[in-house]
């Protein structure tokens, strides 16, 4: 009987460490999507890149040469389209490319970007995350990394609204009837770093409230040289650091609320 | 005319241009010339008679190009004057932003030459501002549909949750072909299973009865536009019940739609009296405990058995109180039961420990099952005491089925991440999933938390730090 019970409880045992790590690889599987090698990104984004510029691109094509390869659509809108789209920055800069053909390109990849946008089932219960206002200034004529970044945020929970093409009036506006958790613009070329610090000096003017004003893009290092970016509050590309700052600030809150009921 | 593959004409294969006519074949062969010196000063600027566009820019003249060039421009310039300067011949056009001011920009597109061996350097440039204003055109109109897909995006949002935050089951139909285009997820829980291809479905193949199929739709559609109910018995996923159909109608992109609320009526079919006392006379005599739990495991129903099995003696000391805290493993043994309920419907068979509250424990086998005929969501557990390894062949049946299962989640993620990623990060994973269960039944109690898992309250600290939790 006690060998009995003996084996019962291994067996008991062993279904729970088993339940226990096939859980966590299900979990660990919703986040490691990046295949393990990076050179398969570039390669990816080297395919990405010359089907973006082809006569006959079609997203749906596009998207499928990629998930053949093991690409999960995450890891597309995350890294192989960042990477194509650099690439045909890169092509502009060293005049292998017009900047009718990067258009073209970019355009493309933005309507890839939709495409997988568009076919993923989206949880519309976006209650748990910040609420954040993702903006491009009116000069910015690059928006994909807006919307990447839309993408990104949406996954992670957070709820958006992007607002392409804007100005501070705009901006303003939005912020005082919406009361946003925070800011985000995106920013791609020279022109228009200097323009949306301009228009960010002036929300900050305009409106009444403190609002955390984040700025991105991902050739920031390089466009903002020489820049006065002291009216953001953060110039960062990183999402965890942005989302940090928005739960610390409002944890900052919350217990100055606290303190100021206690008296 | 002769070539070669460097400069395209080979030498003495024209004849030599006397100096006054080839400015004027450089203004009429661009639209713009320009003429540099090794500092990139500008010695001379053609413009083309033909071009009014650009005004007067005789005042570049003696300055430096890259005054007169957007950020970006600049080291594409000075990149081509570095190949030209170690002899190699630049093939490509360049194209470069001019800016002046800072008031207007315009792009050309260049053919950058060298003159001679003192340094002189002649660009020859054909003005892209057409192609930049068609190109400035399509920006524009790929940022409003952009800006219109946002809207959209917003609006959808709007009426999925006005959807889901309707409880009763509402379905919009199309009133020409019957094919139900969107539907709440009262509807989709009440008329399908999981899994269920939602894709397709007519609201008459929804009917009972085959026979009355035929001209279902036209019903409906006159019920909706005189304003009345209609009765109709459907297939639901658990059994056919009678519903009073509320329909009403109205157009969109050219299309009658009809939006229809279903609310199921309370008439009895025979025989359902009779299987409800049978399955309260069943709950109130098995042998087996059967306990109904909310989503979060917290007690609302039990039989006697359970106080058996527990050694409980009244109702009171079960009823309310979480199920973990009769189970061996606690939280962990109840996470993992939640969990597979809630994502596939129905656990066969588990095996734990019961505890019993004089600390005794004894091995039983659940199963589990959500009640999804509840506004609630109540889950069901069936928990059997094991006094023998009779059970032990379904139970490993099962196991299997769910070991395929994970077998094949094993290899998605083979592939996808290196071995040591996928181990450093599981182990991350099981490691929260501990701490947090040992949280969970410590009350938060880290010290005693720290003692369950066999850790120094340091090592809890770091690993909470880490773990975010």
């Amino acid at each position: 009987m006690v060998e009995k019970n003996t084996k019962n409880n291994l067996n008991s045992n062993e279904l729970l460490i088993s339940n226990l790590v096939f859980s966590a690889l299900k979990t660990s599987k919703q986040h490691l999507t990046r295949p393990a090698n990076p050179e398969w990104i570039e390669h990816a984004g080297q395919l990405l890149f010359s089907s973006s510029l082809s006569k006959t691109f079609e997203q749906d094509r596009a998207l499928s040469e990629l998930v053949a390869l093991g690409f999960k659509t995450d890891t597309i809108v995350d890294h192989c389209i960042p990477v194509a789209a650099t690439l045909l920055g890169d092509g502009w800069v060293n005049d292998t490319l017009s900047f009718s053909e990067c258009t073209i390109g970019t355009s493309n990849l933005q309507i890839l970007l939709k495409f997988i946008g568009q076919n993923r089932e989206r949880a519309c219960d976006e209650t748990s995350g910040n609420r954040y206002l993702i903006c491009s200034h009116e000069t910015e004529q690059h928006t994909l990394g807006a919307l990447i970044i839309g993408d990104m945020l949406r996954r992670k929970g957070h709820s958006l609204k992007v607002q392409l093409s804007t100005n501070y009036d705009e901006v303003c506006r939005l912020q005082s009837t919406s009361h946003y958790e925070a800011i985000f613009f995106s920013c791609a070329s020279y022109l228009s770093i200097r323009e949306t610090a301009k228009c960010v000096r002036q929300v900050r003017k305009m409106l009444k409230q403190s609002v955390p004003i984040f700025l991105g893009g991902s050739n920031i290092e390089e466009i903002s040289q020489g820049v006065d970016l002291s009216c953001f509050d953060l110039v960062t590309n990183s999402l965890s650091a942005v989302n940090d700052y928005v739960s610390n600030k409002k944890k900052r809150e919350l217990a100055l609320d606290a303190g100021a009921l206690i008296q | 005319m002769k070539t070669n593959s460097d400069t395209l004409l080979e030498f003495g294969s024209i004849p030599v241009i006397e100096p006054e006519y080839l400015g004027g074949v450089l203004a009429t062969s661009s639209d713009i010339a320009l003429l540099v010196d090794t500092n990139i000063e500008i010695n001379s600027l053609l413009l083309n008679k033909s071009e009014k566009s650009y005004g007067n820019l005789n005042h570049w003249i003696g300055r430096k190009l890259t005054d007169f060039l957007t950020t970006e421009s600049i080291p594409k310039l000075l990149s081509a004057i570095t190949k030209l300067e170690s002899g190699e011949t630049v093939l490509y056009g360049l194209e470069l932003n001019h800016v002046d001011n800072a008031q207007w920009q315009f792009p050309i597109r260049y053919n950058i030459h060298r003159l001679g061996n003192d340094g002189k350097i002649i660009l020859l440039g054909r003005d892209l501002q057409t192609v930049s204003e068609n190109q400035q055109k399509f920006v524009k109109a790929q940022i409003a549909v952009e800006q219109s897909i946002e809207e959209k995006r917003e609006l959808d949002a709007h009426f999925k949750i006005l959807l889901s935050k309707t409880t009763d089951s509402l379905a919009l139909i199309n009133a020409g072909s019957g094919e139900v285009m969107f539907s709440n997820p009262t509807f989709q829980e009440t008329f399908f299973r999981d899994g269920d291809d939602l894709e397709n479905i007519s609201l008459q193949s929804l009917l009972s009865n085959r026979a009355e199929r035929k001209g279902f739709i036209e019903k409906i559609t006159i019920a909706a536009h005189g304003n009345y109910d209609v009765s109709e018995e459907l297939n639901t996923n658990k059994g056919e019940i009678i519903f009073s159909i509320n329909p009403d109608i109205y157009r969109a992109a050219g299309q009658q739609i009809l939006i229809c609320k279903f609310f199921p009526k309370t008439i009895r079919k025979k025989g359902e009296q009779e299987l409800i006392d049978n399955l309260l006379s069943t709950f109130h005599n098995s042998p087996d405990a059967i306990i109904f739990t909310d989503i979060k495991g917290t007690i609302q129903y039990t039989n006697e058995r359970l106080l058996d099995l527990t050694n409980s003696s009244h109702k009171n000391d079960v009823v309310s109180k979480n199920l973990s805290e009769f189970l061996g493993r606690g939280e962990i043994d109840l996470a993992i039961m939640l969990e597979n309920v809630l994502k596939s419907g129905a656990v066969k068979t588990y095996s734990t420990h019961l505890k019993s509250s004089f600390g005794t424990k004894i091995d039983i086998e659940a199963s589990v099952s959500r009640n999804t005929s509840d506004d609630n969501g109540l889950i069901a557990f069936i928990v059997r005491e094991v006094l023998s390894t009779s059970g032990s062949s379904r139970s490993n049946s099962s196991q299997t089925t769910t070991k395929n299962k994970d077998e094949i989640t094993a290899k998605e993620l083979v592939g996808s991440a290196t071995l040591k990623e996928i181990v450093t990060d599981t182990t991350d994973v099981i490691e929260k999933i501990c701490i947090e269960a040992a949280l969970e039944i410590t009350n938060n109690n880290r010290a005693a938390a720290a003692d369950l898992l066999g850790l120094s309250r340091q090592s809890l600290y770091v690993k909470l730090s880490k773990l975010e939790i």
